[in-house]
C-alpha cells in the first residue's frame, strides 16, 4: 500500500476515533472535483473526476487530499488511453496527492457561516514526482460544512511526465488545475 | 494511370475516415461488455489490501463484476455513491454509479445483496469501482 493512501488512512482512523472529544473539528470529502484543463496550438483538452478524497483537520490546519488518476474523464476515449497509459502511467503511479495544511488556520472560524481566503502549502504528488506548492482557496463556511475551491498552475515537465514530439502542439506545457471541495463534518 | 491515381484517392480516404474513427471512437460500455473478473467485494478489498500495487496490475482498469451486501449510500450534485460491505483493514468497495443508474440508486436499501459491474480504479480510503451499473444478483 502506498505512503499517501496510509496516510489518508491513517488520519481518518485516527480522526474519527477522535471525533466523539473534540466534536467538529475534522471534515472530510469523499466526492470532491478536481479537472484540468490544456490549451495548446492543435488542441484544449481537458479531464475531470468527481472523485477526490479530502480530509482537513480544521483544528490543525492539516489537509490532505487524493485522487485515483484513473479517475479522471475525458471527452474522447483515445485521449484518456494515451492520458493514463503514457503520459501519467496510471499502472506505475495510481494516485495524485496534496498532503499539506492551511497556513492562515488560525484566522479563520469554522463555525461561523461566512466567506474567506485558505492560503493553503504543502506537497503536490504526480506521477511519482513530489513539487512543493502554495494556492489561495475561496471558501464558503456554511452550517454543517464548507465549500472551498481554487485553481493552480501545474508544469507538466516538473512531474516529469514526458509529451513525445510528435504531439508537442497538443498538450500545453502549463495545465491548469481547479479543485473543489464540499467538505462535511466527519 | 488513372486506376493507380484512383487506387491511391480510395486508400488515402479510407485511412483518413479510419482515423478519424480511431481518434473518435467511443468510450467502451460498462454495460454490454462482460467482466474481466467476478469476485466478492471482500475478495476486492483484500487484493488491494495485501498488496496494492500487485492488485493495480491485475484489476486496475479491468471491468469488475463486484458482489456483496449495501452497507451505505452517498449521493449529492456531484455523484452516487454505493458503498459494499467487504471490510478488510476498514477499506470496503465504494462504487461510484453512472449518471443512468438513478432509479437503481433508489431502489437499493442497506443490507441488500447486489451484484456491481464497473471500471475498478484502484484503492483510495475504499476499493474504488466507477462508472457502476447496478446488476441484479443473480446476475452474476
Amino acid at each position: 500500500m502506498t505512503r499517501t493512501c496510509v496516510y489518508l488512512w491513517f488520519m481518518l482512523l485516527t480522526m474519527t476515533a477522535s471525533h466523539t472529544v473534540n466534536g467538529q473539528k475534522r471534515y472530510l470529502e469523499r466526492m470532491g472535483k478536481a479537472s484540468f484543463f490544456s490549451s495548446a496550438p492543435m488542441e484544449d483538452i481537458e479531464a475531470h473526476s468527481n472523485q477526490v478524497v479530502a480530509i482537513l483537520d480544521a483544528e490543525s490546519g492539516e489537509l490532505v487530499a487524493s485522487v485515483l488518476m484513473r479517475s479522471f474523464r475525458f471527452r474522447k476515449a483515445l485521449m484518456q488511453e494515451h492520458f493514463n497509459e503514457n503520459y501519467v502511467e496510471s499502472h506505475r503511479f495510481p494516485k495524485a496527492a496534496f498532503q499539506g495544511h492551511v497556513v492562515n488556520v488560525d484566522a479563520i472560524d469554522f463555525s461561523k457561516p461566512g466567506t474567506c481566503t485558505l492560503i493553503i502549502a504543502g506537497q503536490l504528488t504526480i506521477h511519482g514526482v513530489t513539487r512543493p506548492i502554495e494556492t489561495k482557496a475561496k471558501t464558503v463556511v456554511y452550517e454543517g460544512g464548507l465549500r472551498t475551491e481554487t485553481t493552480f498552475n501545474v508544469r507538466v515537465k516538473d512531474f516529469e511526465i514526458e509529451v513525445p514530439r510528435l504531439v508537442v502542439n497538443n498538450i500545453a506545457e502549463v495545465v491548469e488545475v481547479s479543485v473543489s471541495f464540499d467538505l462535511r463534518p466527519m | 494511370m488513372q486506376r493507380s491515381i484512383w487506387i491511391i484517392v480510395v486508400a488515402g480516404v479510407v485511412l483518413m475516415v479510419g482515423a478519424l474513427l480511431y481518434y473518435n471512437k467511443p468510450h467502451p460500455s460498462v454495460v454490454s461488455q462482460d467482466p474481466d473478473f467476478r469476485l466478492s467485494a471482500r475478495e476486492l478489498v483484500q487484493a488491494f489490501v495485501e498488496d496494492e500495487a500487485q492488485a493495480n496490475a491485475t484489476y486496475g482498469g479491468k471491468l469488475v463484476l463486484v458482489s456483496g451486501i449495501v452497507k451505505d449510500k452517498l449521493s449529492d450534485e456531484n455523484g452516487m455513491i454505493v458503498v459494499m460491505d467487504g471490510t478488510v483493514a476498514d477499506a470496503s468497495v465504494s462504487c461510484y454509479l453512472d449518471s443512468s443508474q438513478i432509479q437503481a440508486m433508489q431502489a437499493l436499501q442497506t443490507g441488500d445483496a447486489v451484484a456491481i459491474k464497473g471500471i475498478c480504479n484502484g484503492l483510495m480510503i475504499d476499493v474504488i469501482v466507477d462508472h457502476a451499473v447496478v446488476l441484479k444478483p443473480e446476475s452474476k
